[in-house]
């Protein structure tokens, strides 16, 4: 699960931080296990449509943005499985444990070949 | 050492004419062809001299070519040892269910020998060299013997007491026996020595020279393809430079990173349909 919190991803001290985090910090293990509706605040599925914009399909929306708006067809289970989770303990299903954030620079900057120079930490483990 | 007779085939000079010729030794002591054909797993004896007292006989000695007048009799630093003659008359006396060979009732020193022996007599009692069943001398030491060949019966008694056994002399540690798994001669194969095959040089060669060829094609083309790939040197204009100054700038409306939020994760991504 990717969030748009604070928890997750903040910057600090000239630094950017990307931090994971327990979903069960905000809700109750046994809502995580068992009967309950999870839905994310600020589900970014119709900009995104599930697609990296790394991802090479022909179909696909490569970069830029992109809105369920204006589509012939709307995606719901698609929708439904990108924005949402059902936890359910006969069926084996829970909600998603851990909480993190994906960032990209899909509104700024893009480019095709060239040199990215990354200076970061990697987390032990 | 005195020799009473030459080291000849024996036949019995005692009353032989009734009895059996014994077989005559199938060696002679100074070729080296008939003592590998003798070898054989046959251990004959020569007529020892009433004096001497064969040495231990092993298969090893049987192949020995030792240049004396008589190969058995034992070394000289036993042959000296005075010795009695009662603790022979037990053996003596029990060699048959030990020995396979008969005990000929030969009295008086020299004469009858046991001419075949067998690898299963292997003696009951500590017993020294002139009484082995093996050794030339076994049935007349048991009958009785001139008191002067007690001498040669004494050993030191923690000899091994095996017909394996050789003795441990220098001649001996000199004289290393000819390998019985050793064939003519003449037999091996010395390719060597002979001319070359030149078509199995050039198939050696060829077969290798062609497997390195392929080899450097492989690198050569591993190299081509390094520099081959493209690679941006020059030239570059800056996209971004991100500095993570405030949030604001970084999060925000118009920053630069943009959050994506979805359930996906753990290594999946969820796709449209």
């Amino acid at each position: 699960m990717t969030t748009s919190s604070n928890n997750n991803s903040f910057v600090r001290d000239g630094h950017l931080y990307i931090v994971p985090t327990l979903t069960s910090d905000n809700l109750p293990l046994d809502a995580i296990n068992d009967g309950h509706i999870f839905n994310i605040t600020d589900c970014t599925f119709n900009i995104t449509r599930g697609l990296s914009y790394t991802d090479s399909r022909k179909d696909g929306v490569i970069a830029g943005n992109t809105s369920a708006v204006g589509q012939d067809k709307f995606d719901a289970e698609g929708y439904y499985k990108a924005c949402s989770a059902v936890s359910n303990n006969t069926a084996g299903h829970i909600i998603n444990p851990v909480q993190t954030a994906r960032l990209s620079t899909r509104k700024s900057a893009s480019i095709k070949y060239g040199k990215v120079e990354v200076r970061a930490r990697i987390p032990t483990g | 050492m005195p020799s009473s007779r030459p080291p000849t085939s024996g036949t019995d000079d005692v009353a032989d004419d009734v009895e059996l010729i014994p077989p005559q030794p199938r060696f002679t002591l100074h070729s080296d062809e008939d003592i590998i054909r003798s070898a054989n797993h046959s251990r004959t004896t020569s007529n020892a001299q009433s004096v001497d007292i064969s040495p231990p006989i092993s298969p090893h000695s049987v192949a020995f070519s030792i240049p004396v007048n008589n190969p058995f009799s034992p070394p000289a630093s036993i042959r000296s040892i005075p010795m009695s003659e009662t603790p022979f008359s037990t053996p003596g006396g029990t060699p048959g269910p030990s020995s396979p060979f008969p005990a000929t009732p030969k009295t008086g020193g020299s004469g009858e020998l046991p001419r075949t022996s067998s690898f299963y007599a292997i003696p009951r009692t500590t017993s020294f060299s002139g009484s082995r069943p093996g050794t030339a001398d076994y049935s007349v030491t048991s009958f009785g013997r001139s008191p002067r060949q007690r001498d040669t019966f004494s050993s030191p008694p923690s000899r091994p007491v095996t017909i394996y056994s050789s003795p441990s002399t220098l001649k001996l540690q000199k004289e290393r026996p000819k390998s019985t798994m050793l064939v003519d001669s003449d037999a091996l194969q010395k390719p060597w020595l002979r001319k070359h095959d030149t078509a199995s040089r050039v198939a050696y060669f060829l077969t290798y020279g062609v497997m390195m060829l392929g080899v450097a094609a492989a690198a050569l083309r591993c190299y081509f393809d390094w520099q081959a790939v493209p690679v941006i040197k020059g030239n570059l204009c800056p996209v971004l430079h991100e500095e993570f100054d405030s949030d604001e700038a970084v999060f925000g409306d118009n920053g630069v990173f943009f959050r994506e939020v979805d359930m996906s994760g753990f290594g999946c991504v969820f796709l449209s349909v």
